[in-house]
């Protein structure tokens, strides 16, 4: 666990495991608890090494970022595997959260705005012009 | 150098687009202000001196509707909007304008206005047009005492030219608005900083902009890049997301999820919904990735508020009276049991009966099952995996 201070507040960085099940996932908020307990909390889950997930992983994200909210911080992912992104998406969770391409994004996105780094996909009609106008 | 403009807000008819909900795209409001104000405000960095906006009187509403007011000379005509610009060109020109740039909105494009004028200088043209591989961007530059091309032009609507014009290659930023897919990307363009233009407000936090007087309630998330426009409330549980915009005096009703969406101005969208791909406003709902536009006449689900705001107070006001004492009528009846009716109404199918009471007879076993303590395993069943290694 790395953890970055910027201007004002630190910054927690979470390396993820490979497997975020649910002994994986106790475990993992076992040791983020403190942090999302104190005062604005800033966490950054990185999910570079995540090859399977489950539901379990899922309810702690969602667990972190409520704590979080209670206190005025926020959790952020940063390079969310493709495993990880397909289970996020899967259960519509992928929303709730920024996702950056890598954790000094993340920290960093903390302090200032980081358009060119937010993994942020274009609405499909919006991006291939509209699909009536491409049928004619 | 005597610059004056002219900006046209006349969509082509209906089949053709340009419009959402009956109103020009070039009207609606994006991160704060409509293209028109945005267009105004970029000719005024360039030092244009005066800028007219002629716009079609049945629009009239949307003006006041959609944004506040340009501070520029604003035009509603309702007959001919071109035969009002013939008219404006010529008091620009006695009134000592060298170079008249007109534009129909239409696109929305990055051109650097000095550039142009110096292109049209530099070629002596009597009119030069601005376009890109695409095509026309309806913009062009015209001197001042050419009456005749103006005229011509103008009599043509931008289309056909009385004298072969100088063009004037554009590379850069263009976002043609001819859908409501366009507004969305425009929208994430500004959003994600690609484009010169900047969402009206403060930034909140990293990637969140929001207006004067914007209220979210607790509970409710904002994902960055979003923004919220002046006055906008976001209501508890509501989600925000994946560059949603909602425009000015908007409401999102609790639990309600906005992703990847724009919410125009004064809407209302009911609570525990999900608006995804889409933009809402004015009763309607263009879904981008089905690619229709639905009315919705349900005030529950999409409404319009009401752009005084004494009325929304009133508004509010009358629902919580008349909230109070529905609850408390609801809360006096709530103490019956309901009863269930042993009539089945004739429309019911007999094969949904069967199922229904297979559901009440596995529901009167489970409650027999859970009523017989202790729990013994009927006669047929053998264990045969126990503790690991026992057999």
């Amino acid at each position: 666990m790395e953890i970055n201070k910027n201007k004002s507040r630190p910054v927690v960085v979470k390396r993820v495991p490979e497997r975020l099940n649910r002994i994986q996932a106790r475990k993992l908020l076992s040791e983020v608890r403190p942090f999302l307990e104190s005062d604005h909390p800033q966490v950054v889950f990185d999910f570079s090494n995540v090859r399977q997930m489950d539901t379990a992983g899922v309810e702690m994200l969602l667990y972190c970022v409520s704590q979080a909210m209670k206190r005025d911080g926020d959790v952020k992912l940063a390079s969310v595997s493709p495993q990880a992104a397909t289970v996020l998406e899967l259960t519509r969770t992928w929303r709730l959260f920024e996702t950056y391409e890598n954790s000094t994004d993340a920290v960093r996105s903390f302090s200032c705005f980081l358009p060119n780094t937010l993994r942020f996909p274009t609405p499909a009609a919006a991006r291939d012009g509209n699909p009536a106008e491409k049928a004619a | 150098m005597d610059v004056r403009a002219i900006l046209v807000v006349t969509p082509p008819e209906p089949p053709s687009g340009e419009c959402f909900a009956g109103v020009p795209l070039a009207l609606a409001d994006i991160v704060g202000k409509s293209l028109v104000e945005h267009t105004c405000d970029r000719l005024g960095r360039f030092g244009v001196e005066e800028v007219a906006v002629v716009c079609e009187k049945r629009f009239h509403n949307s003006v006041h509707f959609f944004g506040k007011a340009p501070a520029h000379r604003l035009m509603l005509e309702q007959e001919s909007v071109w035969s009002t610009c013939q008219g404006v060109f010529s008091d620009f020109a006695q009134a000592g304008a060298e170079v008249v740039l007109v534009q129909r909105l239409g696109a929305y494009t990055e051109v650097n206005f000095d550039h142009l004028l110096q292109f049209h200088l530099d070629r002596r043209a009597h009119v030069s047009a601005l376009s890109d591989i695409d095509g026309s961007l309806d913009l062009v530059a015209i001197s001042a005492s050419r009456r005749n091309d103006a005229a011509f032009l103008f009599r043509h609507r931008l289309t056909e030219f009385r004298v072969l014009p100088a063009k004037y290659l554009y590379n850069g930023f263009v976002n043609r608005m001819r859908h409501a897919s366009d507004l969305r990307r425009l929208t994430c363009d500004v959003l994600l900083e690609r484009t010169e233009l900047r969402p009206v407000g403060k930034q909140i936090r990293p990637g969140v902009w929001a207006g004067r007087g914007v209220r979210v309630e607790r509970g409710a998330r904002v994902v960055a890049p979003a923004y919220l426009g002046e006055g906008a409330r976001i209501r508890a549980a509501a989600v925000v997301t994946r560059g949603s915009s909602v425009g000015h005096h908007a409401e999102i009703d609790c639990g309600t999820i906005v992703d990847a969406s724009s919410v125009l101005p004064f809407s209302y969208v009911g609570a525990a919904l999900e608006l995804a791909n889409c933009v809402a406003g004015s009763k309607h709902l263009a879904s981008l990735e089905r690619n229709v536009d639905v009315e919705i006449a349900d005030g529950k689900l999409l409404n319009v508020r009401s752009a005084s705001a004494s009325h929304r107070a009133l508004q509010s006001a009358a629902l919580f009276t008349k909230f109070v004492p529905l609850e408390m009528v609801r809360g006096i009846f709530a103490l019956r049991r309901p009863t269930s009716s042993l009539e089945v109404p004739d429309g019911i199918a007999p094969s949904a009966l069967q199922g229904a009471a297979e559901v009440e007879r596995k529901r009167k076993e489970r409650e027999r099952m859970q009523s017989s303590a202790p729990a013994a395993f009927e006669n047929q069943l053998v264990v045969v995996r126990r503790y690991g290694g026992d057999q």
